[in-house]
This record gives C-alpha cells, structure tokens and sequence, in this order.
C-alpha cells in the first residue's frame, strides 16, 4: 500500500520538478498550450493518489467495523 | 480527539479541492518576473508546503510524546509514531524538492556551504535516529517511553536545525536566513499568494490524512493481536 503510494507521489514531484526546474523546459511547455497536456496528466496522477486514498479509508473502516465488539 | 478527527470528512475533502487547486492552478498562475528564480518560483507552492507539513507532523509527534509520558496511553504513542513516519516522508520529499531548486537556481543539487540544507539533511538524520531506536527494543512499555523521550529533544534539534541555526549563520542562501530578506519582503506578489497558502494547507491536510489512516490501521493491528 505504502510502496504505491509512495511510486505515485514520488511522480507527481517528478512532473512538477521537470516543470518548476527547469526554464528551458518551463518555456517550452508554454507554448502551443502542451502545459495542458502535462496538466491533464499530473491531475490523473494526483486523481490516482486520491481514489487511492480513499479506497484505504474504505478497507480500514471495514475493518474497524469488523473488529468492533 | 485526533482519532475522531481523522475519522472525519470535511476537512479530507478540503484537502482534495486544494490539492487540485495547487497542482493545477500553481501552474497557470501568472507570475511575476523575476531574476534567476524564473519558473522556478513556482517549486514554492511544493517545497515550502512539504516542510510545512513536516513541521506540523513533528508537532503532534511531540505532543503525543508528552501526553504518553504524562498519562501513558499506548494510543498517544501509536499517534506519535504515525506523524513522525509520514512527517519524515514529508521531509525527505522537502529535501528532493529543494534538491531541483538548487540546482536551478544555485547551480547544484546541494550546496555543502548552505547551512540550512545541511541542518535539513541533520533533522532528517535526527528523526531517522528516532525510528532506530523505536525498532531496537521489544518490550512495547520501554519503545513508548524511551521513544516519547527521545521525541521531545528531536523536535528541539529539528526547530534549531531548521529555524535557529540558520537565522544566525552570517551566510544562507535561502531567503530569510543569514542575514537575506525573507520571501515575503520581495518575491511574493498577491498572485503567489493565492496559490502559496492554499498550498501550506494542502500539503498539511494531506500529511493529516496519511496520518490517520496509520493511527487506525495500527490501532486495528493492535486490536487484532490484542496488544492493548
């Protein structure tokens, strides 16, 4: 669980430091609107963190639910 | 208190909408022009945030500690060791972070003359020590204890490491230390803004949420293996 979560956090920095790192790169991807592109991406990635977050929060209620008394 | 916080929802839906807002808006944001830094500005809406977190993390760390030192609740000592584990994963994507923004704008992934990346990296070493020690004992009464100790003179070492040590070096290259105006005193425009503080509670939000979810799937473990 963690190592997945880790893998995909570890991208979404990778993606905002190639952005945020570097200026050629930066310059490049304002033009022709790629910056759009990236974004669509860093946003399935993070969606992708989110659901899995939330998919946790689902397993460990069943699970409280289960061990209770 | 914490356990029917992290239970709740508001505040992890808040998070969501703010990380979208910070990781989508941070880039489109206009901002202002300026020298060396550039695009590179932008890593402020990440690195800042990241320690910010961390800092937070720490706190409820050394809060717990104390509070199974004075009442010797095991639940106080799971809270305190979640936080330390995802505050250190905030730190060390702090470090990464800061890593790329050296390299842009200082030229080098790490600057071995800078006093705060070194005290960083010290901190980091610091509460990594803590989680050594939490894995050398068996007993559960003597980890907790000896922990929760050891905790309390981390997070003074991780505060002058971080924040002291820094502000009274005569040469940093950060902003706000060794002498050098802080951020807000000329980098920091009113479009920065909107996105940098949304972004500190983003990233806080969201070491909260890791955070409660270790606490209750520790407390469920030990639950289940009854070890209360």
């Amino acid at each position: 669980m963690q190592k997945v979560f880790t893998l995909s956090i570890f991208l979404l920095s990778g993606f905002q430091m190639a952005l945020a790192g570097d200026q050629a790169v930066a310059n490049a991807l304002m033009e022709g609107n790629k910056i759009n592109s990236v974004l669509v991406i860093l946003s399935i990635i993070l969606l992708g963190i989110i659901a899995f977050l939330i998919a946790q929060e689902r397993k460990i209620k069943r699970l409280e639910d289960n061990i209770k008394p | 208190m914490f356990e029917k916080f992290a239970r709740a929802s508001w505040w992890k839906i808040l998070t969501v909408i703010l990380l979208f807002y910070t990781v989508i808006y941070g880039f489109l944001v206009q901002i202002p022009e300026l020298n060396i830094l550039e695009e590179s500005i932008r890593n402020l809406f990440f690195h800042v945030p990241m320690w910010f977190s961390m800092m937070t993390l720490m706190s409820i760390n050394l809060y717990f500690s104390i509070a199974y030192l004075s009442k010797g609740e095991k639940r106080a000592d799971v809270i305190a060791e979640s936080a330390a584990k995802v505050g250190f994963f905030m730190g060390v994507l702090g470090i990464l972070t800061g890593a790329v923004w050296a390299r842009v704008t200082w030229g080098a992934w790490w600057v071995f003359a800078e006093v705060k990346l070194n005290g960083a990296a010290a901190a980091i070493l610091v509460y990594a020590a803590y989680f050594i020690l939490r894995n050398s004992f068996s007993d559960e009464e003597i980890k907790a204890r000896f922990s929760a100790v050891y905790a309390i003179f981390a997070f003074v070492m991780f505060m002058v490491l971080i924040n002291v040590i820094p502000r009274m070096s005569s040469s940093s290259l950060h902003p706000g230390n060794g002498g050098n105006p802080g951020f807000n005193a000329y980098d920091l425009d009113s479009n920065l803004r909107t996105v940098f503080y949304p972004a500190v509670l983003a990233w806080i939000g969201l070491g909260l949420w890791l955070t409660g979810l270790q606490v209750r799937l520790a407390l469920i473990f030990r639950k289940k293996h009854q070890l209360d």
